[in-house]
Parts: structure tokens; C-alpha cells; sequence
């Protein structure tokens, strides 16, 4: 563990603590190398914002800091950062907000006002069939056919039930192939 | 059409997940996929995540990772402080409500002799300045009143001076 405090009672060097802080340093700074930038790309894509992207990017290495468990593994600390990252949004979205709706910026709506700056600009197709979609529809589209997560693996970072994620994603994907080839529902298709 | 319940999509997530994409696949799952609305819709959606992702990646400007550290560091310092300092506080607190009510016994119990210590200082010369002021010592009030006043304001000042000096004591060895 990051930063592991002194065994209670067993007299730890100095040297020791600090080669052992080191160790945790290097193995961070490979992790964030290796993670950093496709969470970057999950909260910029989902919040439709690269500021606060950032900020929640920051934000989330530093409480995974805190908490992290190297001893489990890369792919759990991985999806650990990722539910991190995601209640981060979800606070984000449930904050109150504290001025009128006039004076917030576009970019900090969630979906209605979903806007993209130049930093997460893609293909123009994207860009307005996403922001239609609800928060956590992206959330799940994105985690499953951008990250590639499993269900299982969904169902640990969003704390959704991991059998209504088949479902909820079938939906999602739907509504979003829906909007990115509006010539492919047919007349009174199912959803 | 069909839009549920295609049994062939896992096998095309998988594909899809995989270096070789769908196109490294078998030719039969390729026309399945041309076919099937479920199918292609997945692929469809799957292809604007992936390139959605490979265009965002490079945008990223993540804070380096030696700054993350050493603010995670600073910050389970300060949380490990607050945490330090939590119980410091409750014992300030509850000195303060002791000394207090050490000061109110004291002061009920002494109050005759406050009250004689009042009254020689109210037959004192220098008691006539204030006579004009404070007239109602003498009054009708009960007679453990002045010394009760004087008692309350003295230990008032006591346990400021007491909380004053623990929170002093507090801080620095915070500091250290």
C-alpha cells in the first residue's frame, strides 16, 4: 500500500520507509502513465468538459492515492481509479448549484447543454448523437466499446447491478446507433 | 427484423475487443454481422467509441505523476494532523467546561466571604467614587449578588485565559 504506515509495534528503519516510498513512487508514476490519459479521455468524453476533466482527473489520482491497494493488482487498482473517477462525476452532477442557470457555464451541464471544446473535439458525427445521451448511458457506452470493460467490470466502477448492466447497455447502444445512423431504425423498430 | 436476443454478439464484442478486430475474423461472422441489425449496430457504435478514444487520448494533459504524489503525501499529512488534533480539541473543550464549574463551586461556596470582602470595599473611601454608579450593591438584591457578579466574571476571564493558553500549546505542537 501506498505510503503503508509502520507496522505497530515492529521498529521499521528510516531507510527502509523511504526505499519502500520510492518503490510506491516509481510504481505510481508507471500506473499514471498507463491510466492517466484514457481516464482523461472517459471524463472529458462523458462530462463534455476538458477543464473539468482535468480537475476530476487530478482529483481522482490523488483519493486513489490515498486509499490505493497495489497488493490487488494493476487491472483492480485500474477499475478502482475508475469508480473513483466516476462517483467524482456523479457528485459532480449532484451538486447543487449555487448560481442561476444563466450564469453556469454550458460545458458544466450534463446533457441538455452537453457541449465538446476543441481539446475532445472528434469526428463530427459523435459529438452531437453523445450529447444526447444521458450521463450514464455515456458512462456505460464509453466503459464497455471504448475501454473495452466487461460487465462485470461496469457493474464494479458505476455500482450498478451487474445484471441490469446487459440491458441498460443494449439501450444505450441502441439510442446511440439510433442517432449516429438515423437511417438504420426502421419504422416502429423495437427499442 | 431482429432486435433482440442475437445470440452472436458476444462473439462479436469479443472479436471487436481483440487486436484483429472484426476484420480478422471469420468471413461467416462478417456477413452475419452485414446482416444482423443487433450486430451491426453494436460494431457500428463499438468503431465510434474506439476512434472517439484514440482522438481524445492525445489531448490529454494529466498533471505529472511526481506532483500527484507529492500532493497525496501533503494531503494524508494534514488528514493525519486533523485527525491528531481531534481528540486535543475534546480535551480543551472539556477543560474548559471543568474550570468553569470548578470556578462556579468555589465561588458558591466562598460567597460570605466574597460578600464581607465586598462590603469592607464598599465602606472604603475609594468605594464613594463609584457610589453614584454601583448604588444598587447596596440595595434591596440579594445580598450574594456583588459577589456572585465579581465570581462569574473572574472565572469567565480564568477559563479564557485557560482555553486561550491550550489552544497555544495546541498549535505549537502542531507546528513541531
Amino acid at each position: 500500500m501506498i505510503g503503508a504506515e509502520a507496522i505497530p509495534g515492529v521498529p521499521a528503519s528510516k531507510a527502509a520507509v523511504a526505499a519502500n516510498a520510492a518503490l510506491d513512487a516509481q510504481a505510481f508514476s508507471g500506473f499514471h502513465q498507463r491510466t492517466a490519459r484514457p481516464l482523461w479521455a472517459y471524463l472529458a468524453r462523458v462530462l463534455g468538459n476538458a477543464a473539468l476533466a482535468d480537475d476530476l482527473l487530478q482529483e481522482s489520482f490523488l483519493r486513489f492515492l490515498l486509499t490505493a491497494r497495489w497488493e490487488e493488482g494493476e487491472a483492480a487498482c485500474r477499475s478502482y481509479l475508475y469508480r473513483i473517477a466516476t462517483n467524482l462525476m456523479r457528485d459532480h452532477w449532484r451538486r447543487p448549484a449555487v448560481t442561476s442557470l444563466e450564469e453556469v457555464p454550458e460545458g458544466d451541464l450534463p446533457a441538455s447543454n452537453w457541449q465538446m471544446d476543441e481539446r475532445i473535439d472528434s469526428q463530427g458525427l459523435l459529438k452531437p448523437a453523445f450529447a444526447q445521451m444521458r450521463p450514464r448511458e455515456r458512462q456505460l457506452l464509453w466503459l464497455a466499446y471504448a475501454e473495452g470493460a466487461t460487465h462485470a467490470e461496469i457493474a464494479q466502477i458505476t455500482g450498478l447491478g451487474a445484471m441490469s448492466i446487459r440491458l441498460l447497455l443494449f439501450r444505450a447502444r441502441h439510442k446511440l446507433a439510433r442517432l449516429l445512423r438515423p437511417t438504420m431504425v426502421p419504422e416502429g423498430g423495437k427499442r | 427484423m431482429k432486435w433482440h436476443g442475437c445470440s452472436r454478439v458476444g462473439e462479436v464484442t469479443t472479436a471487436l475487443r481483440e487486436e484483429r478486430g472484426l476484420e480478422g475474423c471469420a468471413p461467416e461472422l462478417q456477413t452475419h454481422v452485414a446482416a444482423c441489425p443487433q450486430c451491426s449496430e453494436l460494431v457500428l457504435v463499438a468503431r465510434a467509441l474506439r476512434r472517439a478514444r484514440e482522438e481524445a487520448i492525445p489531448r490529454a494533459q494529466p498533471a505529472p505523476p511526481d506532483l500527484l504524489w507529492w500532493r497525496a503525501q501533503l494531503r494524508r499529512r494534514n488528514a493525519l494532523a486533523e485527525r491528531a488534533a481531534r481528540p486535543i480539541g475534546l480535551v480543551e473543550k472539556l477543560a474548559l467546561g471543568i474550570m468553569l464549574l470548578w470556578i462556579a463551586a468555589w465561588a458558591a461556596a466562598q460567597r460570605e466571604a466574597i460578600a464581607d470582602a465586598l462590603q469592607w470595599w464598599a465602606r472604603s473611601p475609594h468605594y464613594s467614587l463609584f457610589r453614584g454608579n454601583i448604588n444598587w450593591f447596596t440595595g434591596d438584591g440579594p445580598s450574594w449578588l456583588p459577589a456572585g457578579i465579581l465570581a462569574a466574571t473572574l472565572g469567565l476571564l480564568a477559563g479564557l485565559a485557560t482555553y486561550l493558553g491550550w489552544r497555544g500549546a495546541g498549535t505549537k505542537r502542531q507546528q513541531d
